[in-house]
């Protein structure tokens, strides 16, 4: 177990593959202070109910919400199999309001119900709110593909607030993973909470990837299944793989350090292939349109990139950072845990307490691929 | 004769203001890789460029057909 005490965030993580005393090692990290706002990504090997509950009761007047994942980090390390989890009191977060979305009996209805109610239980318009004071935390179940109409969706309702979070996992199973919040669980929804935050805040989004200079354009694709059928008109496979300068045979092996990807304003915003499809498709993690140009990436310097993001987000809230909350792409963890460099993920936080998952997606303005994607609070002039 | 990205622009300005049409530029942007408000906007996009845009846009929960 470790846990980490600020004035303001804590945060806590546990190994245990036992949930009872995993539970108590969080328990024990996030201390007995009250939390406005209590998160926790759980490995889907944890009775991830049990765990709500439990932090609810220690917690009675806080938004309890969480995930399964792919692993789970804090500052002190990342692994799998654990907990992680934090929480912010009301000097961070002065109001949380969370509801699930459930889709099992449609996407627009549930989507549209669960919004509805956000709205009822805030009291407001959420386009109304102030996007210097508010943001949006999105848990999105990971096996679905909704992600995308649900970014569309919260930004056609709440255009001027900044939704950011994850896909939720299952160790790598592809097969079912669970949001909860409000005290319920999903395996098929999302869970939203919108934060009237009492500090300063500002969103990162890192990716270390460069452009190699070619562009191919997605010419057929299944945008529902996203699958690309055809890039510059030839086979998907084969085109890609004469761009990344790989037999196609061995294409999938190169997909984690050549993934597709935008630029905007000098940007790189990740499209990352999932898996080759027979019929020379390839499925990727997102939708992709046809007609679209991409760029072939490559990858750069993951350690170094998130450094630099978060210190940027230190330096943007003017040196005083006290927590984050972090949604990190698989694909980057299965690139540490090759590169060997999962331990300096966590110390290019450079001590600031944070609580975070290794994610099927990450969302930011839309649904983005091998991203860390969060929030980071700032401190109250007081603290 | 085929819109361009101005009407477009104003066709998405009837119903929402220049911030929201601001954030929904970049979202389009995203979603189709055309920048349709910003300094990277095309001066002349081609038919299948426009078409494109308005498919997403349409997608998106703003069809702006009916207004062009």
């Amino acid at each position: 177990m470790s846990g980490t005490t600020t004035a303001a965030f804590r945060s806590a993580r546990s190994a245990a593959p036992d949930t009872e005393h995993a539970i108590d090692e969080v328990l024990d990290g996030l201390g007995d202070s009250p939390g406005e706002l209590v998160v926790f990504f759980a490995s889907p090997a944890h009775d991830g109910p049990r765990v709500a509950a439990a932090l609810q009761a220690r917690h009675p007047d806080a938004s309890v919400i969480g995930c399964t994942d792919a692993g789970e980090f804090t500052e002190s390390g990342t692994g799998t199999l654990g907990i992680s989890a934090a929480a912010l009191p009301t000097e961070i977060i002065t109001r949380a309001e969370s509801v699930l979305a459930d889709f099992s009996g449609g996407f627009e209805v549930g989507l549209a119900r669960a919004l509805m109610q956000l709205e009822v239980q805030w009291g407001w318009p959420l386009r109304q709110l102030d996007p210097s004071r508010h943001v949006g935390l999105a848990l999105m179940d990971g096996t679905h593909g909704c992600e995308e109409r649900v970014n569309e969706l919260l930004g056609n309702l709440a255009p001027f607030l900044t939704f950011v979070g994850g896909s939720a996992g299952d160790d790598l199973a592809f097969s079912e993973t669970t949001v909860l919040g409000a005290g319920q669980a999903t395996t098929h929804g999302a869970v939203l909470t919108l934060l009237e935050v009492a500090v300063p805040f500002t969103v990162v989004k890192s990716c270390a990837f460069e452009p190699i200079g070619t562009t191919l354009r997605v010419t057929r694709a299944d945008v529902g299944e996203r699958i690309v059928w055809e890039l510059d008109g030839r086979p998907a496979v084969e085109r890609y793989a004469e761009a990344v300068g790989v037999d196609p045979d061995d294409l999938a092996d190169a997909f984690m350090v050549s993934p597709l990807g935008l630029m905007i304003d000098g940007e790189p915003w990740i499209r990352s292939p999932q898996q080759l499809v027979e019929g020379g498709g390839i499925k990727f993690y997102c939708e992709v349109l046809e007609g679209v140009d991409m760029e072939v990436m490559h990858s750069t310097d993951l350690i170094g990139e998130t450094e630099r993001a978060i210190d940027g987000a230190r330096e943007r809230l003017g040196g005083q950072a006290s927590g984050a909350l972090l949604f990190n792409c698989i694909l980057r963890r299965l690139q540490m845990d090759a590169e060997g460099t999962a331990d300096a993920f966590t110390a290019a936080f450079g001590g600031l307490p944070v609580c975070g998952f290794h994610t099927y997606g990450e969302s930011y303005i839309g649904h983005i691929n091998q991203t860390l994607t969060g929030v980071v609070f700032g401190r109250s002039a007081s603290s | 004769m085929a819109p361009k990205l101005p009407d477009i622009i104003a066709a998405l300005q009837q119903d929402m203001g220049p911030a929201e049409v601001h954030a929904l530029a970049l979202r389009v942007r995203l979603n189709t890789g055309v920048d349709i408000l910003g300094a990277d906007a095309p001066a002349s996009p081609d038919t299948e460029t426009l078409e494109r845009v308005m498919g997403a846009l349409a997608a998106m929960g703003h069809d702006v057909s009916p207004a062009l």
